[in-house]
C-alpha cells in the first residue's frame, strides 16, 4: 500500500474566514500524491466529515479541477494544478521562498534543486520541496535529502534544512554545470568568498602573512576546503587556518626556505601533534577532495603543491606534451617506450624553470608516480566518444605499465632489503608452492597468479590486497600474499604475516606446510638459521608424508651449507637426504626439477662438479622449457671455468629462449673475454648494439669493452656521451668512475662516484660504488676516507640482495683493501 | 746498525709484495698454501676476487715478510688491476701443465698476464711456475716453449712445480726472494 503524503499543519490547520480551506487541502493532497481515495481524506490528520468532503469533491469535479477515475478514487487535472498554485501563492508560503531558475529545474537533478533552495533561502521545510513549483515526489526527495545529509552538504534541525559550508562549496561547483550568465555565477560565488575573505584578512593580519604568493595560494586553497568537515574534532577554526598556512608556506616555490613542523608549531602557536595529524589527514588521507602532491628533497623536508594549482597545471601540461610526443614518435619509428627518456625530457623542461634545479632528485623520484597518476585519471575518466579522447586513451594506456616497475614502492626493497644483513635465497624455489595452493585459488585470484607468473609482483600484491579486503578469511590468499612479499624482497613484512598465520595453523590446516616453507625461507634471508631449522624439523614431525616438509628442511640445510650460518651443522649435513626424500614423495615434475636444481646448488658448493652438472641436466630433461634451470647450469660451468661448454650452452639457450637474447649474448661476450678472445667478445657486443642501437645499457657495456681492449679514448668518449644523454643516470657515472679507475685517474673517478651516489642512492650498484670510492681514496693516500667508504660499502653489500658469489667478491675486495691499509 | 734488546744486532726487516697471477684453476692458491702452510687440498675452491697471505722467514740475515696477492684468475675486476699490482716487488705467473684446453690456454695467456705486470709494475722480477706436474709424465714434457718464452720476456726463470707434492716449490720461492734481495 502506497504511503500517503499529507499537507503540513499550517495548511490543514489554517482557517479562512473561520473555516478550513478545504479546497486547498484537497488540491494539495491530489498534487502531492498520484491519486487519493475517499478514506484518505476522512482519516486523521485531515478528518473531513462526510458531508464537507462530499460537498468539496463535487465542487472540484464540477470545475474540472479533479476527476473521479474509478469509484472512490480521485486525481488532479491540469486546471486543478493551476488552481492549486493560485491558492498556494495567496497563502504566502511560496511567496516568501526563492525558487531555482528554469535553467536548473529543466533537468530533474533534485540534489541541485534542493541545494539551490537551501543556499538561497535561510531554511527550507520538507514541504517546500514537495510542493509546487518544485513538487519533488516523496521517495525521490527522501533519497536525495538523505544523500545530502550524509555528505554533510545540508543539515537538519527542528525539521528544517539549511546549507553547510561544504554545501556552499558544492553549490558553487553545481552552478558551473548550468548555463547561468557569468555575472550571476560571480554574484553567487562572491557571497561565499566575501565571508571567507573577511576571516582571511584578519588571519593574515594576526599572523603577519605578507608574501603575496603565499596569500594567493592560501586564499585559493581555503576557498576549496570546508572547515565544517573537521569542525567536530578541530574546534578552533584558527588552528584550521594555521594548518592550511603550513601547507602553503612549504610550497616548492619557497625553496630553499622551509619551515619544519616544530618551528611552525612554536612560531604560530599550535600543537605540533595536532598540526602533524591534520597535515596527514589532508595530504595522505584525502579528507578533502583537493589533492596535494609532495616533493621530498630529504627525509625531513617535504614540500606540498596542490592539484590544479599553478605549478601542477604547468607540470601536467609539460608532462602530457612529452608523453604525447614520445608516443607518436615511438609509433613512427617502432620503438619501445623508454621511461628514462620521458623522465629526462620532463626534468629538463621543469628544473630551473618551474622548480628550483636543486629539487631535481626529488622530482626524479616523484615523476614515475605522478605520470602513473595522470594515466590512471585518463583511464578512469575519459569516455571514449570523441576522437580526441580516444587518442588520449591510446597515448596513456601503456604509461601505467611503463612506470609501474619504477614506482618507488616497488623499488624500495628491491636491492637493499628490509634488514641490516640480507641473504639471497633463490626465489625461483618459491614455485615449489604453486601446485599446492593453485587448486585452492578462486577463479578471480587465478588472474593474480598470472600477474605473479609475469613477475608483476606490485600489481599482484595490489590485487590480492583488494580481494582480502572483502575476503579476509581466505587463508590461501594470505599465503600467496606472503609469497608475493618474498618475491618483492619484503621478507620482514612477509614474516609478520606468516607469524600470525602460524598461530592459526594446526594439523587440520590444509596449507600449513606452505606456511612453514615460506616462514623458513624468509627466516633464511635474514640469517635466522636456527628458526628456519626449527620450522623444518617441526613440519617434518607434523607432516612427514608431505614432500614440501622435507623440501623445507632440505632448503634450510642446503643454504646453511652455502652461507655457513652454522659451520658445524654445515659440515655434518647439507640437506641432501631431505632433498632426496622430498624428491621421492614429490609427484609434480616442475617441483622435481627445482629440487634437483637445489641439490645441484649444494653440490656445487661442495665442489662436486660432475654430480652438480648431472643433476641440473636431469632437471632440464624434466622441464626443458624452464630458463632458470639452464641459467643454473651456466653458473656451474662458469664456476669450474668450463668456458667452451658454457659457450655451447649459451648458443643452445639462444635458440630456445630468443626473448632473452641480449642477456645471453652479453654473457657470451664475457665468456670470450675469460677465454682471452677480446675480439670475439667485442664482435658479439657490436652486433648486439647494431640490432638495438638505442639501448643505453649495451652502449655502456661497449664502453667497458673498449676499456678491456685498452682503447681509453673510445671508452671514455662513449661513456661521456651516455652521461651527456642522461645527466641524471647514476649508473653511467658509476661506469665512468670505474673506467677512470682503470686508467688510474682517481681524482676524476672520485667525482664520478660521488655523483653516482648523489643521483642513485638506492641503485642496485651503489654498494660497489662505495667500495670503489674507498679504493680510490686509498690510492690517493687518504686512508681515513678510504676506510670510511670501504666500511660503508661493506654495510651496503651486506644489506643488498644480489647473487651470493657477487656479494662475497665485493666483501672480500673491501676486506683486502682494509687489511692492506691496516698493515701499511 | 740497529740492535735488539738482547744485544744482538737487529735483523733488517723487508716487506715484499708478491703478485700471483694466471688463469683460473691453474693452482695459484694451492701453491701459496702449500708453500706457506705445507698443506694441500685436492678440491678446487675458487678464489673469489683476491686473497692475501702473509709469510715470514729469515733469509741471508734478513727478516722477510712476504705478502702474496693471489688475484682471481677470472679477472672480474679489470678496473682494480692498477690497485692490485701497485707496489708489487715481484710477480709469479702460474700456468698449468695439464694436457687439456685449460692447460693449453693458461700457457697461451702467460704473455697477456706479463703485459699487465709490465704495465702496472714496470720492470720487476717475474718467474713462471709450470704447475700440476704431478698430473703428467714429466719425462715427456717439452720445455722448449717455456724456455723460449722466458728468454723472450727476460723472466727470472721458470720452475716445474706441484702444489700437491710440493715439488719445486722451495727452490722456486727461495730463488724469487733471493732474486728480489739482489
Amino acid at each position: 500500500m502506497a504511503v500517503i503524503n499529507y499537507p503540513p499543519e499550517e495548511i490543514y490547520k489554517s482557517f479562512k474566514f473561520r473555516k478550513r480551506d478545504s479546497e486547498h487541502i484537497i488540491l494539495w493532497m491530489l498534487t502531492n500524491n498520484d491519486h487519493c481515495q475517499w478514506s484518505d481524506f476522512r482519516q486523521a490528520p485531515l478528518s473531513f466529515t462526510e458531508s464537507t468532503l462530499s460537498k468539496y469533491i463535487n465542487l472540484l469535479i464540477s470545475k474540472n479541477f479533479i476527476v473521479r477515475f474509478v469509484r472512490g478514487k480521485y486525481k488532479i487535472t491540469k486546471e486543478g494544478l493551476k488552481r492549486f498554485h493560485e491558492i498556494s501563492s495567496t497563502h504566502g508560503e511560496i511567496k516568501r521562498l526563492n525558487y531555482p531558475p528554469v535553467v536548473i529545474t529543466r533537468k530533474r537533478n533534485y540534489e541541485d534543486w534542493i541545494l539551490w533552495m537551501v543556499y538561497n533561502n535561510t531554511i527550507c521545510k520538507w514541504s517546500n520541496f514537495l510542493e509546487p513549483p518544485l513538487a519533488i515526489n516523496q521517495s525521490s526527495l527522501s533519497k536525495k535529502i538523505n544523500f545530502l545529509l550524509v555528505k554533510e552538504l545540508v543539515v537538519r534541525e527542528n525539521k528544517e534544512y539549511s546549507i553547510t559550508n561544504a554545501g556552499k562549496i558544492e553549490y558553487s561547483k553545481m552552478l558551473k554545470k548550468y548555463d547561468l550568465d557569468r555575472q550571476s555565477i560571480l554574484n553567487e560565488e562572491s557571497k561565499r568568498i566575501d565571508e571567507i575573505t573577511r576571516k582571511t584578512i584578519k588571519f593574515f593580519a594576526d599572523y603577519k602573512v605578507d608574501d603575496e604568493n603565499v596569500q594567493f595560494r592560501y586564499l585559493e586553497t581555503i576557498l576549496g576546503l570546508d572547515y565544517g568537515r573537521v569542525k567536530s574534532m578541530l574546534t578552533n577554526e584558527t588552528d584550521f587556518e594555521k594548518i592550511i598556512l603550513y601547507l602553503m608556506l612549504n610550497h616548492p616555490d619557497q625553496f630553499p626556505n622551509y619551515i619544519s613542523l616544530k618551528e611552525f608549531a612554536n612560531k604560530y602557536g599550535i600543537k605540533q601533534s595536532k598540526l602533524e595529524y591534520y597535515v596527514d589527514e589532508i595530504v595522505d588521507n584525502h579528507i578533502y577532495p583537493i589533492r596535494f602532491f609532495t616533493l621530498s628533497p630529504s627525509p625531513e623536508i617535504i614540500y606540498y603543491f596542490q592539484e590544479y594549482g599553478k605549478v601542477e597545471s604547468m607540470l601536467r601540461t609539460i608532462t602530457e606534451n612529452h608523453i604525447t610526443k614520445f608516443t607518436y614518435l615511438n609509433r613512427l619509428f617502432s620503438r619501445d617506450f623508454d621511461k628514462f627518456t620521458i623522465e629526462k625530457a620532463v626534468l629538463e623542461d621543469i628544473c630551473g624553470y618551474l622548480f628550483n634545479d636543486a629539487l631535481r632528485d626529488s622530482l626524479r623520484n616523484f615523476l614515475p608516480s605522478y605520470i602513473k597518476y595522470l594515466a590512471y585519471k585518463i583511464e578512469a575518466k575519459v569516455e571514449l566518444k570523441e576522437t580526441y579522447d580516444k587518442l588520449d586513451a591510446i597515448i596513456w594506456q601503456n604509461m601505467i605499465d611503463v612506470f609501474q616497475s619504477r614506482s618507488p614502492e616497488d623499488l624500495e626493497y628491491q636491492f637493499m632489503g628490509q634488514n641490516e644483513v640480507n641473504y639471497q635465497v633463490d626465489t625461483v624455489l618459491l614455485e615449489l608452492l604453486k601446485p599446492y595452493y593453485i587448486e585452492h585459488l578462486e577463479a578471480l585470484n587465478k588472474e593474480c597468479q598470472s600477474l605473479i607468473d609475469n613477475k608483476e609482483y606490485y600489481k599482484a600484491l595490489e590485487s590480492i590486497e583488494n580481494t582480502l579486503e572483502s575476503e579476509e578469511e581466505d587463508r590461501v590468499l594470505v599465503i600467496v600474499k606472503a609469497m608475493v612479499l618474498c618475491y618483492m624482497n619484503r621478507y620482514k613484512d612477509a614474516l609478520i604475516l606468516l607469524n600470525e598465520e602460524l598461530k592459526l595453523s594446526d594439523s587440520r590446516y590444509r596449507i600449513e606446510v606452505l606456511c612453514y616453507f615460506l616462514t623458513a625461507f624468509s627466516s633464511l634471508t635474514i640469517g635466522d638459521f636456527n628458526r628456519a631449522l626449527e620450522l623444518g624439523n617441526e613440519i617434518i614431525w607434523k607432516s612427514p608424508e608431505h614432500a614440501l616438509s622435507h623440501a623445507t628442511r632440505g632448503l634450510v640445510l642446503a643454504y646453511n651449507y652455502i652461507y655457513k650460518f652454522d659451520s658445524e651443522k654445515a659440515k655434518e649435513d647439507y640437506g641432501l637426504n631431505d632433498l632426496d626424500k622430498a624428491l621421492m614423495m614429490e609427484s609434480f615434475k616442475p617441483n622435481m626439477a627445482l629440487l634437483f636444481m637445489l641439490k645441484s646448488r649444494a653440490l656445487l658448493e661442495s665442489n662436486n662438479f660432475e654430480e652438480s652438472i648431472q643433476l641440473t641436466d636431469r632437471a632440464i630433461s624434466l622441464v626443458p622449457t624452464k630458463v632458470d634451470l639452464y641459467l643454473s647450469k651456466t653458473t656451474i660451468l662458469m664456476y669450474f671455468n668450463e668456458y667452451p661448454d658454457l659457450l655451447e650452452l649459451l648458443d643452445d639457450m639462444l635458440e630456445k629462449f630468443p626473448n632473452i637474447e641480449k642477456d645471453l649474448k652479453m654473457k657470451k661476450a664475457s665468456v670470450y673475454k675469460l677465454l682471452g678472445d677480446l675480439d670475439a667478445g667485442f664482435k658479439v657486443v657490436d652486433e648486439l648494439l647494431e640490432k638495438n642501437p638505442g639501448d643505453k645499457e649495451l652502449r655502456s657495456f661497449k664502453a667497458y669493452w673498449y676499456q678491456y681492449m685498452n682503447k681509453k679514448e673510445e671508452a671514455l668518449r662513449l661513456i661521456e656521451e651516455l652521461i651527456e644523454l642522461e645527466r641524471d643516470n647514476g649508473e653511467f657515472y658509476d661506469s665512468y668512475g670505474e673506467i677512470l679507475m682503470n686508467y688510474e685517474e682517481y681524482e676524476k673517478a672520485v667525482k664520478a662516484f660521488q655523483k653516482a651516489i648523489e643521483l642513485s642512492s638506492d641503485g642496485w650498484f651503489i654498494y660497489q660504488t662505495y667500495i670503489k670510492l674507498g679504493i680510490c681514496f686509498k690510492d690517493l693516500g687518504n686512508n681515513e676516507l678510504a676506510v670510511e667508504y670501504l666500511n660503508k660499502g661493506k654495510d651496503y653489500t651486506n644489506r643488498c640482495f644480489c647473487d651470493f658469489e657477487l656479494k662475497k667478491k665485493w666483501l672480500i675486495i673491501a676486506d683486502i683493501f682494509l687489511t692492506d691499509i691496516e698493515s701499511a | 746498525m740497529n740492535f735488539s734488546l738482547e744485544g744482538e744486532p737487529e735483523k733488517k726487516k723487508i716487506k715484499i709484495k708478491v703478485t700471483v697471477i694466471g688463469d683460473g684453476s691453474v693452482g695459484k692458491t694451492s701453491l701459496i698454501q702449500k708453500f706457506t702452510q705445507g698443506t694441500f687440498k685436492d678440491d678446487y675452491i675458487k678464489t673469489i676476487g683476491a686473497q692475501l697471505t702473509n709469510y715470514k722467514a729469515e733469509i741471508d740475515g734478513y727478516r722477510i715478510e712476504l705478502i702474496f696477492w693471489d688475484i682471481a684468475g677470472q679477472d672480474d675486476f679489470h678496473f682494480l688491476r692498477p690497485s692490485f699490482y701497485r707496489a708489487s716487488r715481484a710477480a709469479i705467473i702460474v700456468y698449468s701443465l695439464e694436457e687439456n684446453d685449460l692447460g693449453r690456454r693458461s700457457f697461451e695467456h702467460i704473455t697477456k698476464w706479463y703485459q699487465d705486470v709490465k704495465q702496472f709494475c714496470g720492470e720487476i722480477p717475474v718467474v713462471v711456475f709450470a704447475n700440476k706436474v704431478d698430473l703428467i709424465e714429466e719425462q715427456s714434457l717439452d720445455k722448449t716453449k717455456i724456455q723460449n718464452l722466458v728468454k723472450e720476456h727476460n723472466f727470472l726463470g721458470y720452475y716445474i712445480t706441484s702444489a700437491k707434492t710440493g715439488q719445486g716449490l722451495d727452490e722456486a720461492f727461495n730463488d724469487l726472494i733471493k732474486g728480489r734481495l739482489r
